[in-house]
C-alpha cells in the first residue's frame, strides 16, 4: 500500500503554521519597526540621500539581522521539534503514519515558510516606504532579503543540528548558544592563559584567530558595508561579505542534511536525555570538561589570584584548570546520567584529563615547542616593525637596524628569568618598565610577532650596557623615530584631519593653537621630520622620566585619517604627539606662529620654588 | 495478523525485551498482561513503530511496522499518557487526524458525538483524564484501523464509560474485524473482553493462549481427604485451612478429576480459575513476588 505522506505532510504543515503564528508575527513586527516604520518616521530628514538609507538598511541586515535570525531560528526550531523531547508527545506523534524524513522536511518547510513569508512582506514594505520618502529602495530591500536569508539558513542549520543532538528542550538553546560562541570564547581564554605562560607571546588580544567560527561575533565586527565615492558628496554603499555569508549558508545546508540523518536514526527513547546521540556523549563530556577547565579555571585564577606574574602562578593556574575540569567533568556526568551520585565511579576519565592538562602546562613551562627560544634568522627577515605601543608604524627594512632589533630580541630572550623576576617586583617604585612589540615580516611571507615587558631598576638604568638602555638606544635611533612618526599609508595635507599645539606656562596657564591642515603639513614635513633626523626631537621617554632637559611643556598633535576600505564608517587613524625642544626648527616655527613656549626645566624650577615657599 | 518474533530491546545495559514472541490472530482481542516492568509498554511502542528494535521483527500482515506509513495508516493506538497539541480542541485534533489518516471516517465522528457527549470545541487541556481518554477513543475509532493498540485504555474512566468504551471496541471488532491488542492490569475486565491472552515477564512471553485454553489447562481443587494425594499431579500451589486443602493444579480438568476421585476423598470440588488467579499462579512459577498470596 502506498503511503499518503511523501515529501511533506500537509496536515502537519497546516498545524505548524497555525500553532506557531505568534512567533512569526513577532518576527514580522520587529522587522516592520526596524525597517519601514523607521524609514517613514525618520523620513527625508534622516535619510537625505540614498547613501544614508543604504548604510542603515544594510547595517540593519548585517548586524540586527544576525541577532534577529539567530534567535528566530532557535525559537522556530524549538517550537517545531519540541515533540522530540517528551515521551508523551513522541509516543503519539511518532506513531502516526508519517516517516521521520517526511516529518523533518515538513518542519523544515515550515521553518522556511515562517521566515520567507514575513520577510517578503518586509521587503515590499521597505521598498514602498523608501519610495514614499523619495528614494529608490527596491534593490536595497532585496539586498536585505538576501543577506538575512543567508544568515537564517546558517542559523537554521545550526539550530536543527542542535535539535538532533539533544534530548531535552532546554538543552537545545544551551547547545545552540555554545556552538555559536565556543570559537570566540575558547580563543579569548586560550589567549589569556597562553599570554600568562608563554614568554614573548604578543599581549595584543584584538586578533581572534577563531573569530570566523563565531558568526555573530565576526559579522558584528566586520559589517561588510562598504562605501564607494560617486562624487565628492555622494557615496554609494554596498555589502561586500556575500562570500562569507554564502559559505555560512552552505554550512547551514550541510548541517541541515546532518540533522536530517541524525533524526532519521534517532532512538526516540532518548527523550529527556541531555545528549540524544549515544556515541556523542563522551565527546560532549570531554568537550564540556575542557571548556569548563579553560573558562572556569582562567576566571577563578583572575578573580582569586589576579593577573600579575608570580613565582607560583604556574602551579596556581594548573590547580585552577584542574578544578575547572573537575566541575566540568562531574557536571557533565551528572547531566548525562541524571543523578548526583557520580563521584564513586568515573575517576579514571578525570584522571586522564588531569594528566593531559598537567602535561600541557608542563610543555608550556619548559617551552617544549621552542616558541620562546625562537629568534628569526637575519637573512630570512624582510622587514620588522618595532614599537613600544600597539600602534602600527612603518617597518624597518635596512639590515643594520634589523640586526640591532634582533640583538634586542636575543637579549630579551636570554634574560627571561631576570626580566620575569623584575616584573614580579613591579609596583615597588624602584623599577620602571615598558612593553615592546616586534613584528617580523619574513621573506617567505610569514609573520612572526613577539612582545616583551622590559623592566629595569634604577641601579641597572645607570649601566649603559643594561638591556633597558639598549632598548632605549635602539628605539630612539633617529631613523627609527622617523619611521614611527610616519603613518603606514601614504600621506599628504588631505589626510590631516585635525591638528593643534597645546602648552602651559609656569603658572599653569593653558593655551592652545589650532592649525590648518596646510600649516600642520608644513610643520610636519619641513620642521618636525628634519628635527627628528637631526636628533632634535621625538625621543621617547621610556624609563624613569629620562627625557631631554631642553624639552618644552608644549605638545603638537597631528591626526592623520584615512577611511578603511573594508568598513567606511571606520577610519584608519594615526596620531602624532610631538614635544618640541629648544634650538630646533620646530621651536622656531612655533614661535613664528605665536605659540607661547615654556621650557620643562623652567616649569619644574618654578614649581619647586612654589613648593618650598 | 500481528507477529512479533524474537524482539530484543536494550536501554543502555538494561535488556527490556529479551527475545519476545507474540502472535495475535486477525480479529482477536488480545490481552497483554504482565507485572510492572515486564515490558508491555515497550512492546506496544514497538508495535506502534515508535521504537526501533535492537533485534527481531515486528510484523503486521508480514510487513515491518517501523518507518512504514503504509502499515501505520492501518494502526490506531491509544498510549497510556495521551498527548494533544496544547491549544487544540477535539475538533482541531480531529482535523489533524483526518489529514494524517486517509481512512478517517468523518461520518463516524459525527455519529459518536452523542456517545461521548464531550464539548468538541473546548480546549483539550481543560478536559479531565477520563474525558481525554474518551476523546482518544473517539478519534482512534474514527481512524477506522485494522489494528487497535491500547495501553491501559480504560484507566481513568468511570464504570459507565468503561462499559460504553468496551462495548464500542467489541462492536468495532465484531463488525469490522478489527484486531485489538490491549495491555492492562485490570485482569477481571480483560477476562470479560479478551479471547486471547499473553502473559509477559522480564521481557519474555511466559504464556500465550486463547482464554479458553488457558482456563482449561489450570484448575483450583478444594478437597478434604485422609489419603495421600495421587502422584504425578502438577501442583502449582497448595494451602490448607483446617481440614480443607486448596490446590492449584496444571492440567486438563477431566484428568485431574479422575485421578483425585480414585483416592476416595471425603469431599472434593473443581473450581475454574479467574484470569487474575491464572496470572498470579503462572507468575508464581517464575518467582513473582505474590506467589505466596493465599486465595
Amino acid at each position: 500500500m502506498q503511503s499518503k505522506t511523501s515529501c511533506c505532510n500537509g496536515a502537519v504543515l497546516r498545524r505548524n503554521l497555525l500553532r506557531f503564528c505568534p512567533l512569526w508575527a513577532v518576527f514580522l513586527a520587529v522587522w516592520i519597526v526596524v525597517l519601514p516604520l523607521n524609514i517613514l518616521s525618520g523620513g527625508s530628514a534622516a535619510y537625505k540621500e540614498i547613501g544614508s538609507l543604504q548604510t542603515y538598511v544594510l547595517s540593519a541586515a548585517s548586524v540586527a539581522g544576525c541577532f534577529v535570525n539567530m534567535f528566530y531560528a532557535i525559537f522556530t526550531v524549538m517550537a517545531l521539534f519540541s515533540y522530540l523531547y517528551s515521551a508523551r508527545s513522541v509516543n503519539t506523534l511518532c506513531a502516526l503514519p508519517i516517516r521521520r524524513g517526511t516529518m523533518f522536511r515538513t518542519n523544515l518547510l515550515t521553518a522556511l515558510t515562517v521566515w520567507l513569508a514575513p520577510s517578503l512582506l518586509v521587503t515590499l514594505l521597505t521598498a514602498l516606504s523608501a519610495s514614499v520618502i523619495g528614494l529608490p529602495g527596491a534593490s536595497l530591500a532585496l539586498e536585505w532579503l538576501g543577506i538575512t536569508g543567508l544568515q537564517y539558513l546558517f542559523f537554521l542549520g545550526l539550530a536543527c543540528l542542535s535539535a538532533a543532538l539533544v534530548g531535552q528542550l532546554l538543552a537545545l538553546p544551551a547547545l545552540y548558544l555554545l556552538l555559536n560562541f565556543t570559537a570566540i570564547v575558547v580563543n579569548y581564554f586560550a589567549r589569556v592563559i597562553l599570554t600568562a605562560f608563554v614568554y614573548g607571546l604578543p599581549q595584543d588580544s584584538a586578533d581572534f584567530v577563531l573569530g570566523r567560527g563565531s558568526p555573530v561575533y565576526y559579522i558584528c565586527s566586520h559589517t561588510g558595508v562598504v562605501g564607494t565615492s560617486i562624487t565628492s558628496e555622494i557615496t554609494h554603499y554596498s555589502f561586500d561579505r556575500w562570500g562569507y555569508l554564502g559559505i555560512l549558508a552552505g554550512i547551514g545546508v550541510v548541517l541541515l542534511v546532518c540533522a536530517a540523518l541524525l533524526l532519521r536514526a534517532r532512538r526516540l527513547e532518548t527523550a529527556g536525555d541531555i545528549i540524544a546521540v549515544r556515541p556523542l556523549r563522551p565527546v560532549f563530556k570531554y568537550c564540556f570538561t575542557a571548556g569548563c577547565s579553560l573558562v572556569l579555571g582562567v576566571l577563578a585564577e583572575l578573580i582569586v589570584f589576579g593577573s600579575g606574574p608570580s613565582a607560583a602562578r604556574i602551579a596556581v593556574t594548573a590547580l585552577c584548570l584542574l578544578a575547572g575540569g573537575f566541575i566540568g567533568y562531574f557536571g557533565a556526568e551528572m547531566l548525562l546520567k541524571k543523578t548526583l551520585h557520580v563521584f564513586r565511579r568515573e575517576w579514571i576519565g578525570y584522571g586522564v584529563f588531569a594528566l593531559i592538562v598537567l602535561c600541557l602546562v608542563g610543555a608550556l613551562r619548559i617551552d617544549l615547542f621552542g616558541y620562546e627560544r625562537y629568534i628569526p634568522d637575519a637573512k630570512d627577515v624582510s622587514s620588522v616593525e618595532f614599537s613600544a605601543y600597539s600602534q602600527d608604524c612603518m617597518p624597518v627594512t635596512d639590515e643594520a637596524h634589523i640586526a640591532d632589533i634582533l640583538a634586542l630580541h636575543q637579549g630579551a630572550v636570554s634574560l627571561k628569568n631576570e626580566q620575569l623576576a623584575l616584573q614580579r617586583n613591579a609596583g615597588d617604585g624602584k623599577t620602571s618598565a615598558s612593553t615592546f612589540f616586534f613584528t617580523y615580516h619574513m621573506k617567505d611571507g610569514k609573520t612572526v610577532s613577539r612582545s616583551y615587558v622590559i623592566s629595569v631598576t634604577e641601579s641597572q638604568w645607570r649601566d649603559p650596557k643594561s638591556l633597558a638602555r639598549q632598548f632605549s638606544a635602539v628605539y630612539n635611533d633617529p631613523e627609527l623615530v622617523v619611521l614611527r612618526s610616519t603613518p603606514t599609508y601614504e600621506v599628504s595635507a588631505r589626510q590631516i584631519s585635525w591638528s593643534s599645539v597645546t602648552s602651559y606656562d609656569a603658572s599653569d596657564t593653558y593655551s592652545s593653537l589650532n592649525l590648518t591642515s596646510d600649516e600642520a603639513w608644513t610643520l610636519y614635513t619641513e620642521d618636525i621630520l628634519p628635527d627628528i633626523r637631526d636628533g632634535k626631537g621625538g625621543q621617547a621617554d621610556l624609563f624613569f622620566n629620562s627625557g631631554t632637559a631642553d624639552a618644552y611643556t608644549a605638545s603638537i598633535s597631528i591626526q592623520f585619517s584615512r577611511s578603511e576600505e573594508s568598513d567606511p564608517k571606520h577610519t584608519d587613524d594615526f596620531y602624532l604627539n610631538y614635544t618640541p625642544i629648544a634650538g630646533s626648527r620646530t621651536e622656531q616655527w612655533l614661535l613664528d606662529h605665536g605659540a607661547a613656549l615654556t621650557l620643562q626645566s623652567d616649569y619644574d624650577a618654578a614649581h619647586a620654588d612654589s613648593t618650598k615657599s | 495478523m500481528i507477529e512479533v518474533r524474537n524482539l530484543v530491546k536494550n536501554f543502555d545495559s538494561f535488556r527490556a525485551l529479551d527475545g519476545l514472541n507474540i502472535t495475535v490472530p486477525d480479529g482477536a482481542i488480545y490481552g497483554l498482561v504482565g507485572p510492572n516492568g515486564a515490558g508491555k509498554t515497550t512492546t506496544i511502542r514497538h508495535l506502534t513503530g515508535v521504537m526501533r528494535q535492537d533485534g527481531g521483527d515486528v510484523l503486521f500482515d508480514g510487513q515491518p511496522v517501523y518507518e512504514n506509513p503504509a502499515v501505520k495508516t492501518r494502526i490506531a493506538s491509544i498510549p497510556d499518557d495521551i498527548y494533544y497539541f496544547p491549544q487544540a480542541s477535539i475538533r482541531d485534533m480531529m482535523r489533524f487526524y483526518r489529514g494524517v489518516y486517509p481512512t478517517f471516517d468523518t461520518a463516524l465522528y459525527e455519529k459518536l458525538r452523542d456517545v461521548f457527549a464531550l464539548d468538541e470545541k473546548q480546549p483539550m487541556r481543560r478536559l479531565s483524564k477520563g474525558m481525554l481518554k474518551q476523546a482518544a477513543f473517539w478519534l482512534a475509532l474514527c481512524a477506522r484501523p485494522n489494528w487497535l493498540l491500547l495501553d491501559e485504555p480504560v484507566d481513568g474512566l468511570d464504570p459507565v464509560m468503561r462499559r460504553q468504551v468496551w462495548s464500542l471496541i467489541l462492536d468495532d471488532a465484531g463488525q469490522n474485524g478489527t484486531t485489538v491488542l490491549v495491555s492492562s492490569h485490570n485482569l477481571r475486565e480483560l477476562e470479560d473482553v479478551c479471547d486471547h491472552v499473553g502473559i509477559m515477564d522480564h521481557g519474555k512471553m511466559l504464556l500465550e493462549r486463547s482464554l479458553a485454553e488457558l482456563q482449561d489447562n489450570i484448575v483450583k481443587v478444594q478437597l478434604v481427604t485422609e489419603h495421600a494425594l495421587p502422584a504425578g499431579l502438577n501442583i502449582l500451589h497448595s494451602s490448607a485451612a483446617g481440614r480443607v486443602r486448596t490446590l492449584i493444579v496444571r492440567g486438563a480438568q477431566q484428568e485431574i478429576s479422575d485421578r483425585i476421585s480414585a483416592t476416595l476423598p471425603i469431599f472434593f470440588d473443581l473450581i475454574p480459575l479467574s484470569l487474575e488467579e491464572i496470572f498470579i499462579y503462572e507468575l508464581g512459577g517464575v518467582d513473582y513476588a505474590v506467589k505466596n498470596i493465599v486465595l
